[in-house]
């Protein structure tokens, strides 16, 4: 109720152009020179003093991605990219390696300070922060502070930056590292592949319940850089972790590419709930700008009775291409995909998500609400698969598209495909607007346009909202309201 | 992306060009010939791998001769309805119905010029090049047609063959016909047709198609057009397909106007049917309701590809599609692909698709009532498909696609 | 309270209202009676401030401010409330979340703030509570999945919290059973008084002898074309409206 209010708030007191993470940090960067080819893979292994096996597994990534052309299928338009002429590293000055937070760099500090992100274990623990989540914050290419880590470290769980790990824990990163993803997955993916940067790596002992919510933060800052980070998150039997991640990027002219891996694994009993609020910068009002964002996002439920849930809430890039996909490989396992993406002014999505059944009795329940406005063009593209000796496999699939404004595109390609007669799958979807007459019954009860279409939509969006943890789906539903401004006549 | 190799069927569909084919048959020629023959890379044929499945095709059929009219009037015994015949794709006036006492009702052969010139796809390119002596079916303004029309398509002599027709059925402004079409291409040949459907402004057409013993690897693409206000029931039975694509190309041109697309594939043995859609809302305020079944058994493939698209004008569009399947065979699949497409915002568009097995608790129920176990099952499949022949406005056609459906549960059950 | 003058209305280029003249005082409740298709609820809906409701002349005025300019949301948080004939369903927003947005947002349109949350529970309880209104209607989404007699409810329930200065229940008692239009009826009946006038619309006599009015108006064809005092409805009541369509047409 609090937050429908604020909601109606934040839209009143915006302007238009209201993307308010769009300013720049003034801090000298360490960069790769421009341009890939084999001396900038070898470039950022060496910055990140990794091991011979890794510096060959990005070398064999980017031969393999020479060959590949890049992917067209997806309803998105956007001119090509220029691979040379993108940074593929850089790093603020004075961060080689991970730091304590007194060590981080106080203009870094105060970025996060104002993109409201907790960094001061101090302050949390002083209660100065109401929420206590451990945070590992990525800046560009590298991650610049981790929290919690010590008491994280008690409980046994390891949460750390992915360079880090490398260096720490060899033995689980070559065991899991591109098991989910493989390296030739896709053009994007193997791309990130040879020059990812940084990214979480977490892993949870068997067992074991995460005591906290584990987050990172991904920020863009540098110009013409692209931002290639990775993820590896594996959840040991039994075992159970919550992870957050958010992302901003400043207000530029030209576009900017980020292409992410990221890779769950659920073994036996293990659960793994992964939640995204994704607000890159999405352009400006006229579709200069803003983020390619090309994000290959796979977990694997490789486990009996294992369970992976994807929340994401898409409001920001100039062009989304995601689908976090769940592999159903043990028997009794589930995968989960909610998504609300909404598109306004320019921007082009094209998200959904893969279920692939393969073990017996697997399940899987699929609720993607997208709401088109502005000049948009909002894609809903998704898979369930059930492999023949996929026994009593499940799937139930509801996606709904609301549009706003006339000048809008919302489309649903779904890809249902049966192959075991004991499959049972259930399909629904529908597109409308918002009605006249709901508006009308909100406005003659006292409400404005503006505020009666945030109050709709946070209802058409409700169910997926409640998949959030709850700061999360305060803030996400500020968010909306946000995204919607101005979509309104 | 590595270039495919060369495709032999390709060569061979390039000599049925005859040395004195017109301009825009060469035209279309060349662009098939760019195209080539689709494959699972062409995302609207991902399902139905052609250009894999058609490795060589069989030498072109003539115009029936004597002997091939012979063997047409062997299968065509009595009917109940008025027959309009081809054989191998040719219109045979000698084989059809004297309907010179049916008012309204004109019947010609076709020329070049009576088909719409632009095509969407590659196999109606193909068509378009090949196809000689199809006919026209005029239902002239304002007739009232009682009588039920019915197409036969019958393979000639040499069933294997490779067939190419091209039809047209057109209702003047106001005219209402009930048209049923029996395909029988006797499990043979490769066939590649195409039936154009006009309805001008408030026509009325129920039409049934009946499709069995197809030919071993047939494409049939129907390409329809509705004007303000007409009307389009249509219901197709498929079944006994060895390799079939029937896709539809269907504009909503004229404002209200209302289509009701049906089917059902009753499949079997290695039997792959694939029934693509494009319907397009062209015009503000038309409705449309797409519901097409699929009873699976053996080692049967069965594709539903369904697309709605709504352009920025078609304001009021009221569309609804829906894809069943029943499994009966764990080495049976469906594919569903239902699409929505939408760039107005005063819709209401939706779609679903659901596979599921047969209903035990059903089962159980009927045998408690005495009913055998595979009695039972043929009762639930039978009311599981026959759903889709209501839409019809037409009993005779519905009696006609029902016993139909009976003959193929007694013969033989699918699973 | 409210005066209409000279009400012309057009809706899709056919002409509804023509030349109503309407004026409902402080305190009163006037009922609207009159055949299918004379106008009622388009006067309603017009009243409300509805789009698509082309005025090609007149003006309403409620306590003395001309309206036709203003939003609907504007409207109501000047005091008009209209029980809806058929109220909208709104997914996946919580009864509760609904009111209070609503009632803040009048109250805040007023420069009034906005209610304390435990002091709004406490009102809405009680409301609820007199309507025979359970705890989990106001948990469940805006109408979704209630019963005819629910939503009619529902809309007088939402009458007491926003305590209107002026009520339209346009046709209050289609698809409710007599139980449900008692409750319904005596919730309307304790908000009668000083301060509130209410306009009850109707094809019935029935709802009047639930909610009995001070005046009645027979409506016909866009305007009004005779008041009187509520025996005005009896008499109807026993000769229906022939006299009046026909007497229209002639």
């Amino acid at each position: 109720m609090a937050a429908v209010q604020q909601t109606v708030d934040t839209v009143k007191t915006l302007d238009v152009d209201a993307y308010k993470y769009g300013f720049t940090t003034e801090i000298e960067s360490d960069k790769a020179p421009k341009g890939l080819n084999e001396d900038t893979v070898r470039f950022i292994s060496a910055r990140k003093r990794e091991p011979d096996w890794l510096t060959q597994w990005r070398l064999d990534a980017y031969r393999r991605w020479e060959t590949m052309a890049e992917p067209r299928w997806a309803r998105v338009d956007y001119p090509k990219i220029n691979y040379q002429d993108l940074y593929y590293y850089s790093a603020p000055k004075g961060t080689a390696g991970p730091k304590t937070l007194a060590e981080v760099d106080p203009e870094l500090l105060r970025t996060y300070e104002k993109l409201g992100i907790p960094l001061s274990e101090q302050e949390i623990l002083a209660g100065v922060q109401e929420r206590r989540v451990a945070v590992d914050a990525v800046f560009d290419s590298v991650s610049v502070v981790t929290t919690f880590k010590e008491e994280l470290g008690k409980a046994g769980v390891i949460f750390c930056p992915i360079s880090e790990a490398v260096r720490a824990y060899p033995e689980l990163v070559r065991k899991y590292l591109g098991s989910v993803v493989p390296v030739t997955d896709n053009y994007f993916a193997t791309l990130n592949s040879a020059v990812f940067s940084d990214g979480s790596f977490v892993y949870i002992p068997p067992g074991v319940r995460c005591p906290m919510e584990l987050s990172t933060y991904f920020r863009i800052n540098e110009q013409n850089t692209g931002q290639f980070e990775r993820t590896l998150i594996i959840a040991d039997a039994g075992s159970y972790v919550s992870y957050l991640e958010g992302c901003t990027a400043p207000k530029r002219d030209e576009n900017q590419l980020h292409a992410a891996v990221v890779e769950l694994i659920a073994l036996e009993d293990a659960e793994i709930k992964y939640s995204t609020v994704q607000n890159w910068y999405p352009g400006d009002s006229e579709g200069r700008g803003g983020i390619y964002n090309f994000v290959t996002k796979r977990g694997d439920c490789r486990g009996a009775r294992s369970k992976i849930s994807w929340t994401q809430v898409e409001t920001g890039s100039a062009i989304t291409w995601k689908y976090p996909s769940c592999i159903l490989r043990g028997d009794h396992s589930r995968g989960e995909f909610y998504s609300i993406a909404i598109s306004n002014g320019h921007q082009q999505v094209d998200s959904g998500t893969k279920m692939l059944h393969l073990g017996k009795n697997t399940s899987s329940r699929i609720i993607s609400k997208g709401i088109s406005a502005g000049q948009s063009q909002n894609t809903y593209r998704g898979q369930v698969f059930a492999h023949r000796k996929a026994q009593n496999a499940r799937n139930f699939t509801n996606c709904d598209s609301l549009l706003i404004g006339d000048q809008c595109g919302a489309h649903t390609v779904p890809y249902i495909e049966a192959k075991n007669s004991t499959a049972q799958f259930e399909h629904e979807a529908t597109t409308s607007k918002i009605s006249d007459d709901q508006l009308f019954y909100c406005m003659q009860r006292g409400l404005e346009a503006e505020e009666a279409t945030a109050l709709i939509v946070n209802g058409f969006v409700r169910d997926v909202l409640q998949q959030l943890p709850m700061e999360f789906a305060v803030e996400a539903q500020k968010l909306i309201a946000i995204s919607l401004e101005g979509s309104v006549g | 992306m590595t270039a495919l190799a060369p495709n032999p069927a390709e060569e061979d569909l390039a000599t049925f060009l005859p040395a004195d084919a017109s301009p825009s048959a060469r035209l279309f020629f060349d662009q098939f010939r760019k195209a080539g023959l689709p494959n699972r890379r062409v995302e609207s044929w991902h399902y139905s791998d052609l250009r894999a499945r058609l490795r060589a095709v069989p030498p072109l059929a003539r115009a029936p001769d004597e002997a091939a009219r012979a063997v047409a009037r062997q299968k065509l015994a009595a009917g109940a309805f008025l027959r309009v015949v081809t054989v191998d794709g040719f219109y045979a006036p000698e084989l059809s119905d004297d309907f010179s006492a049916v008012a309204g009702v004109e019947i010609i052969r076709a020329g070049e010029a009576d088909f719409a010139g632009e095509t969407a796809d590659a196999l109606l390119d193909l068509n378009a090049a090949l196809a000689r002596g199809g006919f026209v079916l005029d239902i002239a303004a304002g007739a009232r047609v009682e009588t039920v029309i019915e197409i036969v398509a019958l393979a000639g002599a040499e069933t294997d063959r490779s067939r190419f027709g091209r039809n047209l059925i057109r209702l003047g402004a106001g005219a209402h016909a009930k048209i049923v079409e029996t395909r029988d291409e006797g499990f043979a040949g490769f066939g590649d047709s195409a039936l154009f459907i006009a309805l001008g402004e408030d026509a009325q057409l129920d039409y049934a198609c009946r499709c069995r013993e197809t030919a071993s690897v047939e494409v049939q693409s129907l390409n329809v057009t509705l004007a303000a206000r007409a009307n389009l029931r249509s219901v197709a039975l498929l079944a006994q397909t060895p390799f079939l694509r029937r896709q539809y190309f269907v504009s909503l041109a004229g404002e209200g106007a209302e289509l009701q697309l049906a089917g059902a594939a009753i499949l079997g043995r290695t039997d792959h049917a694939d029934v693509t859609l494009a319907v397009r809302h062209d015009a503000p305020a038309c409705t449309s309701r797409e519901t097409f079944k699929y009873v699976l058994g053996d080692h049967a493939n069965g594709v539903f590809q369904g697309k709605i698209v709504v352009p920025p004008h078609a304001q009021k569009t009221d569309g609804k599609m829906m894809c069943r399947g029943l499994l009966l065979s764990d080495e049976a699949a469906l594919s569903a692909k239902p699409e929505l497409e939408i760039f107005a915002d005063d819709v209401a568009c939706g779609h679903g698709a659901a596979v599921t097995k047969l209903d035990a608790q059903q089962l159980f129920y009927l045998e408690t009532r005495g009913v055998p176990h595979i009695e039972a099952e043929k009762i639930l499949i039978d009311a599981f498909a026959a759903d889709v022949f209501e839409m019809l406005d037409s009993e005779a056609l519905r009696d006609v696609l029902r016993a139909d459906l009976s003959e193929l549960l007694g013969e033989e059950k699918p699973a | 309270m409210l005066e209409i003058e000279n009400l012309h209305v057009r809706v899709a280029g056919k002409k509804i209202l023509d030349g109503l003249n309407l004026t409902v005082e402080d305190g009163q409740v006037a009922a609207i009676m009159g055949p299918n298709g004379s106008g009622k609820s388009t006067l309603s809906y017009v009243v409300a401030g509805r789009a698509d409701y082309e005025v090609e002349q007149g003006s309403i005025k409620l306590d003395g401010a001309d309206i036709l300019e203003m939003s609907p949301a504007e409207r109501a948080a000047r005091g008009l409330f209209l029980v809806f004939q058929y109220p909208l369903e709104i997914p996946g927003v919580a009864t509760m979340t609904f009111l209070k947005a609503a009632l803040n947002a009048q109250r805040k349109a007023r420069g009034e703030a906005e209610l304390p949350t435990l002091e709004f529970m406490k009102q809405v309880r009680a409301a609820a509570a007199k309507l025979n209104i359970s705890q989990d209607m106001l948990k469940r989404p805006v109408n979704v999945g209630f019963s005819g007699g629910e939503k009619k409810r529902m809309e007088v329930l939402q009458m007491a919290l926003l305590e209107p200065r002026f009520a339209i229940l346009d046709e209050m008692d289609s698809g409710l059973d007599i139980d449900a239009l008692k409750t319904c009826a005596e919730g309307v009946n304790a908000l009668r008084g000083e301060g509130r006038s209410l306009l009850v619309i109707t094809h019935y006599q029935r709802l009047l002898n639930f909610i009995p009015p001070d005046v009645v108006h027979v409506m016909s064809r866009g305007k009004i074309v005779r008041s009187g005092g509520p025996d005005l409805a009896l008499a109807l009541e026993a000769t229906g409206y022939a006299d009046y369509t026909e007497g229209a047409a002639a």
